[in-house]
């Protein structure tokens, strides 16, 4: 079972043709043929979220998404949202508050609400909590998580 | 997990590929489900055919006679279409109850149908709003109720290889309202331990006309409670009939104990779930 598919992905503005069998994921790719391991691997079933990232704009776990299924996308990895020596307005949120414990989640944290911000970009707490609820803090430090997307939605908004 | 896939260009060029595998292929499209069975080995396929890529199947459309959406359609794509929330908020809670941001931006329409859970969220919301289900098999296309689609947990009525193209629903009579209501253990990112979703059509003098009380997770596929609809067909809601359909609905399922939920409890929450569904649709008419 070794056909191989064509799969041209632009993945933090950079454009990529490779080849890859057709039960690799997403996640597979991004980590071992990019070797781009901001996004975790870990669940590997669709419940955790740290291996989140952006298709094409929207949010989605990479470790059950099909890659030859993202032919022709645009991806964007924890890697890719900073804009050269600037830090993305979520990672210095992120920074300010503390927010992270252990760190294991944090780019799948940080990638989940760059998407929901997308959809939502003034969230109340409450929206914040359910934006994120796909993506688990196993040190259960989410207080800070919240108030760290907060400030990174007001953040963007003043812009 | 190992398989070789199958891109289809288009709903025939799916069913051409079909034919041409050995017994044991899937379709698979955002795959949310899918990817996690066959990683877990609970189920194996040597060849999954990707519909993903298919454009006639993207997308929701909505014309005088109502709204079709393609079964590539995310939950996502149903809960952010406004003139179908406006029409069938029942709908879009149940989309927006489905896993996490990152499932529904994946997870389709058709996909939910067709895996056939019983606690599917879309597939019971669907169901109150009598969708019209739009298959194309070796046979050619035909539309199926959504009420004979489901037969048991992951088994329909879909003839092998027949695949879900679209689902229709009709524009709403004047006075209807729906409302879906979930509970689980917890609030996001759970399996309902019960869903029901009510959709009521009211005429002149608020008589209701027509009323569709469907259930999730109490059965071995999505259920109508038919005989606590005809209670509320032609009469006068009041807090009484309320009642007596919710009890009525409790009386028609037989949900079973699993590791969610006892069957008693399950009983319990479908009689306060079709009390609370009926009391919204009632409350803004």
């Amino acid at each position: 079972m070794t056909t191989m598919h064509e799969l041209n992905l632009t993945v933090n503005g950079e454009e990529w043709q490779l080849a890859v069998k057709g039960a690799e994921t997403l996640l597979e790719v991004l980590r071992k043929h990019l070797t781009l391991t901001g996004a975790k691997s870990n669940c590997l079933e669709g419940e955790c979220g740290v291996c989140a990232v952006l298709v094409n704009g929207r949010v989605v776990n990479s470790c059950i998404l099909i890659a030859a299924q993202c032919n022709g996308a645009q991806i964007t990895t924890v890697e890719g949202l900073a804009s050269g020596e600037t830090m993305h307005a979520l990672q210095t949120a992120f920074l300010n508050r503390g927010a992270v414990q252990c760190g294991y989640c944090i780019p799948g944290m940080i990638m989940t609400a760059a998407g929901y911000l997308k959809e939502n970009p003034a969230p109340t707490e409450e929206e914040i909590r359910e934006g994120l609820c796909g993506t688990l803090c196993r040190c259960t430090g989410y207080t800070k998580i919240v108030e760290a997307v907060q400030e990174a939605a007001q953040t963007m908004g003043a812009k | 997990m190992d398989f070789r896939l199958h891109s289809a260009k288009s709903a025939d060029h799916a069913l051409e590929i079909a034919a041409s595998l050995k017994d044991g292929w899937r379709y698979v499209a955002g795959g949310t489900d899918l990817v996690i069975q066959l990683r877990r080995g609970v189920r194996k396929s040597d060849d999954l055919i990707d519909l993903s890529s298919i454009a006639s199947m993207q997308g929701i459309k909505e014309d005088g006679n109502g709204f079709e959406l393609g079964a590539l359609c995310t939950h996502k794509d149903i809960e952010l279409h406004e003139g179908l929330s406006a029409a069938y908020p029942a709908l879009r809670a149940a989309a927006r109850v489905v896993g996490g941001h990152q499932i529904r931006n994946v997870g389709t329409v058709g996909g939910n149908l067709a895996n056939a859970s019983p606690a599917a969220d879309v597939a019971v919301a669907l169901l109150a709003l009598d969708a019209l289900i739009g298959a194309k098999g070796s046979n050619g296309s035909r539309e199926i109720k959504i009420d004979d689609l489901f037969v048991s947990s992951s088994k329909t009525t879909l003839a092998p290889g027949e695949l879900i193209e679209h689902v229709r629903l009709a524009t709403p009579v004047v006075k209807t309202h729906s409302a879906f209501l979930k509970v689980g253990r917890r609030k996001a990112m759970e399996i309902s331990v019960v869903s029901a979703a009510i959709c009521l059509a009211f005429g002149a003098n608020d008589i209701c006309e027509k009323a569709r009380i469907a259930l999730g997770a109490v059965g071995p596929r999505p259920l109508r409670a038919k005989a606590a609809e005809r209670l509320l067909e032609g009469a006068e809601i009041d807090a009484g009939l309320i009642a007596r359909a919710a009890a009525q609905a409790r009386a028609e399922c037989s949900p079973r104990s699993d590791p969610r939920a006892s069957a008693a409890y399950r009983s319990k929450v479908v009689e306060g779930l079709v009390m609370r569904g009926i009391s919204q649709c009632v409350g803004v008419s």
